[in-house]
């Protein structure tokens, strides 16, 4: 299987659900702290330590923040103002503490490879991720979770994530290419 | 690519009241001819009899002291830069500003250093100096005559105090190759490829683990053994490491395991060092609840409900998204 351990020094990008997590974090308050694992911001510590920069995340995870708030003006439960309000916060924080990868040309090459052979060789499992999907459960549907490998690939990041998804995707990538994977969990 | 700070004007923000007496501008041939620097009259006049030539930076959260000799200052219209004798080259502390009345305004400072032949204490020095400045609440500044405290603006680039703080790294990374293999490495004039930050980190590595994990592209059997004469190259520079063995882990990863590699010498670090080197946990936790800060202020002023809705993952249902 083509999916490599992360080593301390390897350039680290988040995946959503890791971003979401730390935002979840990040807005806990002081009478959760005492009993909550803060595990994403332990993690992002260390690798600081070690790196002295911050993780990254990809244009795919800022298109998902930005349609949150769009989705949110499009059925009128937030005004215009509103919504550039938030965008611009948001997308001014991240810019400052996060290098945002691109979905680039050889991104888009690698996530096209991957995504025809899933839908060949793996109908069932994307099935039953649909169905688990459909009974509530928030999970992303696998293209937003390929263009995110994808990216991390072709800028040469090693991938964070909590889930073992990423390493049935990485079962198609094209030949010569491997997933560095980090697995972060509480 | 990584450009350190002593490769770039770096700018610190301020956001004080600070004031500095007005210093009429003077043109910076005619300090040359006086033989070395010399106040404009009205301030010699107005100052203590003991005018000491010197600028102290203090910054009390890091208990940090540094006290330079100044060997000239230029006024300009909004400027005002003191360069400072700082260890083997020169500190440009430039204020920006407006003259009120008779004071001078200032608005923001930065710190710069001269280039020629930046050696990796240099570079850690001055990026620690940079750091320090950075993320200290507030900065005091002894000028002859002039007191100036500045106040960091709480929106100062968390980006740039960490590139300075990665330039640090590098630097110390450097001074610990240097002292245990004796050798001379200066910083390039440039920026630094990523093929030397990860030479710089495995010669890192090979002296101070002795044993650590490493990428490697092989299709050797997994529990292969090796040995190798270990070179690695930095900044064009070839840097010995000597046997060091390999041992194959899993796929595309290695153990090395220094054999003969020279180790750090006890007390390698002359104390004023010692002492920014071990300010490196603290700087790290400072940075970081910056950027947790930054992180939750994206969400300020929405509700729980609104930041749930705001965050969730898109659902489109058109067929080629399907899945």
């Amino acid at each position: 299987m083509p999916i490599l351990e992360t080593l301390p020094s390897t350039p680290l990008v988040l995946d959503t659900a890791i971003f979401t997590h730390l935002k979840t974090e990040c807005l806990i308050n002081e009478a959760e702290k005492a009993y909550k694992k803060l595990y994403v911001k332990e993690r992002i510590a260390e690798y600081y330590s070690n790196t002295k920069t911050f993780p990254a995340i990809t244009s795919m995870t800022f298109f998902e923040a930005d349609f949150g708030i769009y989705d949110q003006f499009a059925n009128g439960s937030i005004s215009e103002e509103k919504a550039n309000e938030f965008q611009q916060n948001i997308n001014l924080a991240l810019a400052e503490i996060s290098v945002i990868l691109p979905f680039d040309q050889r991104a888009s090459k690698i996530a096209a490879y991957i995504y025809a052979h899933m839908l060949v060789k793996e109908q069932k499992w994307l099935q039953q991720r649909k169905t688990k999907k459909k009974k509530g459960n928030r999970e992303a549907k696998i293209w937003q979770d390929i263009f995110i490998i994808s990216t991390a690939i072709s800028h040469n990041y090693g991938l964070v994530s909590p889930d073992k998804d990423m390493e049935i995707i990485a079962k198609y990538l094209p030949k010569g290419l491997d997933l560095s994977l980090a697995v972060w969990k509480p | 690519m990584f450009t350190t700070a002593s490769n770039n004007m770096t700018f610190l923000g301020s956001e004080s009241n600070s004031y500095l007496r007005y210093l009429p501008p003077i043109n910076p041939t005619e300090l040359k001819k006086q033989n070395g620097f010399r106040f404009p009259p009205d301030i010699e006049k107005a100052g203590s009899p003991n005018v000491k030539q010197v600028v102290k930076i203090e910054v009390a959260e890091f208990d940090f002291e540094l006290e330079l000799k100044i060997s000239k200052v230029e006024f300009f219209q909004t400027e005002i830069v003191f360069h400072l004798e700082f260890y083997t080259s020169i500190l440009k502390l430039s204020f920006y500003g407006i003259k009120e009345d008779n004071r001078f305004r200032v608005k923001a400072y930065s710190f710069d250093l001269e280039k020629n032949d930046n050696t990796p204490e240099l570079v850690f020095r001055f990026e620690s100096l940079l750091s320090i400045c950075g993320l200290g609440k507030k900065l005091v500044i002894q000028l002859p005559n002039n007191k100036c405290e500045l106040s960091n603006s709480s929106k100062l680039e968390l980006a740039k105090i960490s590139n300075s703080l990665q330039g640090r790294q590098l630097a110390y990374r450097l001074m610990v190759t240097e002292k245990a293999l004796r050798v001379h490495i200066s910083f390039p004039k440039g920026p630094i490829a990523r093929k030397d930050i990860e030479s710089i980190g495995y010669c890192y590595h090979s002296i101070l683990d002795r044993k650590f994990e490493r990428f490697c592209n092989t299709n050797l059997q997994i529990g292969t053994v090796q040995t190798y004469d270990e070179k690695r190259e930095i900044f064009g520079k070839s840097i010995n490491l000597r046997k060091q063995k390999f041992t194959v882990l899993s796929y595309g990863v290695t153990e090395v395991e220094s054999v003969t590699t020279p180790i750090l010498p006890k007390n390698a670090f002359r104390n004023d060092i010692q002492k920014l080197i071990d300010l490196d946990e603290k700087l790290d936790s400072m940075v970081m609840d910056k950027y947790f800060n930054l992180f939750s202020n994206a969400f300020e002023g929405l509700t729980n409900e609104q930041i749930e809705a705001l965050t969730q993952r898109p659902d489109l249902s058109e067929s080629a998204f399907d899945f």
